[in-house]
């Protein structure tokens, strides 16, 4: 049984974390009232956060799991404000993971866009990295565009960090390419929540499963680490009617994918896990369908999970080489920086005019 | 033919005279004379040698005798009335003149009928509504046959006519001597007590014959129930045995017995059946059950039960003491506290799973 340490930062991060430990309850609302978690593995989880109104909001954590970063109500999307508070509390959350003990894999769930997420996230997956062993993976939602500059802007830097820093790996998840999900805002981020954590606890159960084709820890920490370190999970659903080739090819079409993405062209490794009835698994239509993509792409690591009764499911996890989406989020964000800078500017001259104004002027009474 | 000289003389002779020739050599007996309406005859004894033979005189018929021998004789009768006749007879002039002589006239036995008879039944001892089988043996112990009979049978106090026999019996018009029948007919009881049974009688010619008579005792029975209970005050939900006694105390065996009740309104069986039914209790002897009651309601109940058998098929009621059923005072704590620690319990959990939740 693999030890899991699942840790949500900032509002986004929280958000899902809570939404982990419901799925983990059965799904019920009610559920933590009478029922256990049942994780395939040992799962602990901490929610991290500097404002204490979204902490509260969470239904699911244990509260002895939500950790308050004290005297601040949030850091008001200001990514420096963030890495400050973060650097003064550091050693203070890296102990209440330290008393969760030892894990053989971690997650980090964040927000890229936000202020205690976008900035607390890099810097606690490096700062884990230099205190423990085992691997640290991030989970990082991109925003939808039209969420403004700055969480355009805090958005690129986050994800810019984690990539230059030690991370072992991050599953991006595009807000943007996901919002047909719901019909209005709540329900999107709500709908976005629970298809990220349904994919991340299949991986989960999966990577501590017996499979017929084996796909372990290691097989996944070779596909995350490829690439720019950066990956995003594709699922398919079927039915008793649809043949295991379809679930197959959903799983890494767009209707599939957390994030926009070429699989064929934009991706180098993938790992492949497959559920279901052994009837419904043509092993012929899996082969067929795994070479077309690993020629395109390399190496697949590939694991089946045989479940009596159950109906197909494929979970697909696609490390990124390159990525036109990604690129345009960076023209995006460093348009929005430029555009700060500019409003920044204009501020701070119409500040010296203002000043200017000023000289010499004493009110008179 | 008589054999030589003959000689004939002519002899009145009355029944049962007879003329002796020869100091017995040869008899000449009247036995029998012709009754009025009868051809005239005479009826003779022959008698010679030792032997005897009967002959028929009539008039103006062949004298002669042709058996030997008899034939030493020849006999005619010129005249015959019921009480003498003359009759000619030639014989051999060496005899002397025949003795006449009166013969003991025999004494016929007269046939005299007698009937006997017989009266006998199935059973003495019956119950009311049994049906009796009477039987009349008619015996003609006589030498002669019995004319003209007539049968007088009474229908007995306390009997009526039973289905399917008829009554009163009937008997034929006579009965040889020797003879005998048998009468049977049925009657049912319908009334208790001692009867006694008159004798047949049957009238035949003059006489009279008497059977014996039959005394018969017809049992009824009697049965007393009686219902008892273990307590009588007892609380809702309590139980209550209910025994019932049923003794026959009759003289005779109470049959199809049925004794049935509605149960008490505000109570109900848990153990047995308030109905029974026996095929059988004979007198002096008692059939007991026992039936469990429960008290569902408050209130005052009490058996009551209907007991019907064969003599008494309408039936009688019995009824039990009052039972009074009180409330009982509902121990709630033993529910309250149960539920009070589960509710307590699963409220504990739910509140340390909400503070483990809450921030």
């Amino acid at each position: 049984m693999l030890n899991v340490l699942i840790i949500g930062v900032g509002q986004c991060g929280n958000r899902i974390l809570d939404s982990i430990n419901k799925e983990a309850f059965g799904g019920s609302a009610l559920a933590k009232y009478y029922g256990t978690q049942k994780f395939k593995s040992h799962v602990e989880t901490i929610a991290i956060n500097t404002a204490v109104n979204d902490l509260k909001e969470l239904k699911h954590t244990k509260a002895k799991d939500r950790i308050q970063v004290p005297h601040l109500h949030g850091v008001g999307a200001n990514r420096n404000v963030g890495k400050q508070t973060f650097e003064e509390n550091k050693e203070l959350l890296l102990r209440v993971i330290e008393e969760r003990g030892d894990f053989d894999v971690a997650f980090v769930i964040a927000s890229s866009s936000g202020g205690t997420g976008s900035s607390f996230a890099p810097l606690l997956i490096e700062a884990m990295k230099e205190r423990y062993k085992y691997n640290v993976y991030g989970i990082i939602v991109l925003p939808f565009r039209e969420e403004g500059s700055i969480y355009l802007q805090n958005s690129i830097f986050c994800v810019k960090e984690i990539m230059d820093g030690n991370c072992d790996g991050t599953i991006i998840v595009d807000n943007q390419y996901l919002k047909h999900l719901g019909k209005d805002i709540k329900s999107a981020y709500d709908e976005i929540n629970l298809t990220i954590v349904k994919r991340f606890l299949f991986l989960l159960t999966a990577l501590d499963s017996e499979m017929m084709m084996v796909t372990d820890l290691g097989d996944f920490k070779t596909v995350m680490s490829g690439g720019i370190k950066l990956a995003t999970m594709g699922f398919g659903e079927g039915d008793k009617n649809m043949p295991i080739k379809s679930v197959i090819q959903h799983s890494i079409s767009y209707a599939g994918l957390l994030f926009k993405l070429d699989p064929y062209k934009e991706s180098n490794r993938a790992m492949m896990i497959i559920e279901g009835d052994e009837k419904y698994l043509n092993i012929n239509d899996i082969t067929s369908e795994v070479e077309k993509l690993s020629s395109e792409i390399g190496q697949i690591f590939k694991g089946i999970l045989l479940k009596s009764g159950k109906m197909p499911k494929v979970l697909t996890l696609l490390s990124i080489n390159s990525s036109t989406e990604l690129d345009r989020l960076f023209e995006l964000g460093i348009d929005a920086v430029h555009k700060e800078r500019e409003k920044k500017e204009q501020t701070t001259e119409l500040s010296r005019e203002i000043k200017n104004r000023f000289e010499g002027l004493e009110p008179q009474y | 033919m008589p054999v030589g000289a003959v000689k004939t003389e002519t002899f009145s002779l009355e029944n049962y005279t007879g003329l002796n020739f020869m100091n017995g050599l040869y008899k000449i007996e009247v036995i029998e004379m012709s009754k009025p309406g009868d051809m005239p005859f005479v009826k003779v004894n022959l008698i010679t040698g030792g032997l005897t033979k009967q002959y028929y005189v009539r008039i103006n018929e062949d004298p002669s005798i042709k058996d030997e021998p008899f034939n030493q004789i020849n006999l005619n009768s010129s005249f015959i009335s019921e009480k003498v006749a003359m009759i000619a007879i030639q014989f051999p002039d060496t005899w002397g003149s025949p003795v006449k002589y009166t013969i003991e006239k025999p004494v016929i036995p007269e046939k005299i009928p007698n009937i006997v008879l017989k009266k006998s039944v199935d059973k003495t001892s019956l119950n009311q509504g049994d049906v009796v089988e009477f039987s009349i043996i008619v015996e003609n112990t006589g030498n002669g046959t019995a004319y003209n009979l007539t049968l007088d049978e009474k229908l007995p106090q306390g009997f009526t006519k039973a289905a399917g026999s008829s009554f009163p019996p009937t008997i034929q018009d006579e009965l040889k001597a020797g003879g005998s029948l048998e009468i049977r007919f049925a009657l049912k009881a319908v009334e208790s007590g001692v009867s006694n049974i008159e004798p047949t009688t049957i009238k035949y010619g003059s006489k009279t014959a008497r059977s014996n008579s039959i005394s018969l005792t017809i049992g009824k029975s009697n049965l007393l129930t009686v219902i008892n209970l273990d307590k009588t005050n007892i609380f809702t939900g309590d139980p209550v045995e209910v025994t019932v006694k049923l003794t026959n105390i009759g003289n005779s065996s109470a049959e199809a017995v049925l004794i049935e009740g509605p149960i008490p309104k505000g109570m109900e069986v848990t153990e047995g059946d308030l109905r029974q039914v026996y095929n059988k209790i004979e007198p002096g002897e008692s059939e007991e059950y026992s039936t469990t009651l429960k008290a569902v309601e408050s209130g005052n109940y009490s058996v009551s039960l209907k007991t019907s058998y064969s003599d008494d098929s309408t039936g009688f009621s019995s009824k039990s003491d009052l039972i009074i059923v009180t409330d009982k005072e509902k121990n709630y704590l033993f529910i309250l506290i149960p539920a009070i620690l589960i509710i307590a319990g699963i409220a504990l959990f739910v509140i340390r799973r909400h503070r483990e939740y809450s921030y």
